[in-house]
């Protein structure tokens, strides 16, 4: 097996073996359909909002999801002696950052899906919503579990190089999940930031969505590079 | 073997390993001696390239450590504790290094009984072990690749009589078996019991070097050796800079 391959095995293993993994994984699916299962139950009332729209805030909530994903699969090593016998079984420390990468990339891919699924699910069984809606979302759902891996890499690749997992996982929730809103409406510049150019919303089609999205995924590729270059110099002490 | 070649390491203002040179045969153990902050660990992770020199040379098995295609197969290494995650099981840790590098399985549970771990504990949250069975796990993982080259940081803290005593024969066994090991430890009798050839080490520096025997038949025990090179050094500081003024 060539070295990536036996690194990136070891590394899926290490994180499917981490209890907050799963925990994170089983908590975004149920929480999703049972926040959409509640809110739908009043919306059949009361609201008169499609219902597509409240998968589109559910799936903007989720974001918090490959959040987590990424800063546990790499910040796992964070500490001292896990970060030792990172480095003592795998000393080569860009082959690390591709493994790490690579597992963080497919596992949010596929709770980005299941969260996705689990998004449509309730609509569908209140009758809220009809196929042929789902169908008009679709594009815009698949853009949005495709951006799910490079929320999860760049904060992982963050916490790996800055050592702390609460340190970059807190501001950053608290950045996305309001204050960038917030803070756009006076600085316009800010809806160039990664966050709001990943924002459900955001990816709507559009003659933009393109450019967004190129936008976000270099935003996001500076971030790990940057990440992987101060991994790389610094001592493991 | 190990061979460390006029290694220097500097951490701001201060010199943590200052020209060290010494070499570790195989079928020895050699241990690094000396008091908190002598340097040892710093060179200890030096020697497996978690920190970068700022000049000298490490080879082990012939190379440097970053240069072994699988470093794990050649070199084990166990730094103070365990190295897992708190919320990791015994064998899913053992489990992920073996993967990476390319161990059978089958492996995990002989490395497992080797280092005497209660069976019970093997599926065990790591953060509900005590210091001792910490240790235990570190070796454990240092040993999964069979390698010809041992390193240990302090493996007795933590560790009781019975432990400490089971150390003792393990590492003796390990060499016999024609192994490389260092042993860092500040506890200078126990190393006396069991290296062949020792390293002193105080602020950065060797201040002596030479086999178990010829040192205790010196001086008597390796503690009064340390303190005999230790005053000696001193003195020789004190003329240097006697000379300079």
């Amino acid at each position: 097996m060539p070295p990536l391959l036996r690194s990136t095995h070891g590394e899926l293993g290490k994180a499917c073996a981490l209890p907050s993994v799963r925990l994170t994984a089983l908590l975004s699916v149920i929480g999703v359909a049972a926040f959409l299962q509640l809110t739908m139950a009043r919306y059949a009332e009361a609201s008169s909002r499609p219902a597509t729209d409240l998968s589109l805030l559910a799936l903007d909530r989720a974001r918090v999801a490959p959040v987590l994903l990424g800063a546990w699969v790499f910040g796992q090593d964070a500490g001292a002696g896990t970060y030792r016998r990172l480095l003592l079984t795998t000393p080569r420390r860009a082959r690390i950052w591709a493994a790490k990468s690579l597992v963080t990339g497919v596992l949010s891919l596929a709770l980005g899906g299941a969260v996705i699924a689990a998004s449509l699910g309730p609509p569908l069984l209140l009758g809220l919503t009809t196929v042929d809606d789902v169908e008009r979302m679709l594009p815009q759902l698949v853009r949005t579990g495709a951006s799910w891996p490079l929320l999860a890499v760049m904060t992982g690749a963050a916490v790996l190089a800055l050592r702390t997992t609460v340190g970059v996982v807190t501001p950053l929730l608290i950045w996305m999940l309001g204050l960038s809103h917030l803070v756009t409406v006076y600085v316009p510049a800010l809806r160039w930031t990664v966050d709001q150019l990943l924002a459900p919303d955001a990816l709507a089609d559009g003659p933009q969505t393109l450019l967004r999205g190129s936008v976000a995924a270099a935003q996001a590729a500076l971030v790990w590079t940057v990440a992987l270059v101060i991994v790389q110099r610094r001592d493991a002490a | 073997m190990i061979e460390v070649e006029r290694v220097s390491k500097r951490h701001g203002s201060v010199t943590s390993v200052d020209n060290v040179s010494f070499v570790a045969r195989s079928g020895e153990v050699t241990g690094l001696l000396g008091p908190n902050g002598a340097g040892k660990s710093s060179l200890m992770r030096i020697i497996c390239d978690l920190d970068h020199a700022d000049s000298g040379t490490v080879r082990v098995a012939g190379r440097r450590y970053r240069d072994h295609p699988e470093p794990v197969r050649v070199i084990g290494v166990q730094f103070e504790g365990s190295g897992a995650h708190p919320s990791r099981r015994a064998v899913d840790h053992l489990r992920w290094v073996a993967a990476a590098a390319g161990i059978p399985r089958s492996r995990v549970d002989e490395v497992l009984h080797l280092v005497d771990l209660p069976r019970a504990a093997w599926r065990r949250r790591v953060h509900t072990y005590s210091l001792g069975m910490h240790q235990r796990l570190g070796i454990a993982t240092a040993l999964l690749g069979n390698p010809e080259v041992l390193i240990f940081d302090e493996p007795a803290n933590g560790l009781d009589p019975v432990g400490i005593r089971w150390l003792r024969g393990f590492l003796r066994g390990l060499a016999d078996e024609g192994r490389t090991v260092l042993l860092s430890s500040h506890l200078m009798s126990e190393t006396e019991l069991v290296a062949d050839g020792v390293v002193l080490m105080d602020r950065g520096r060797t201040i002596a070097e030479g086999t178990t025997t010829s040192l205790v038949s010196a001086y008597g025990s390796l503690e009064q050796a340390f303190f005999a090179h230790l005053a000696a050094d001193c003195q020789r500081g004190d003329d240097a800079r006697g000379t300079v003024r």
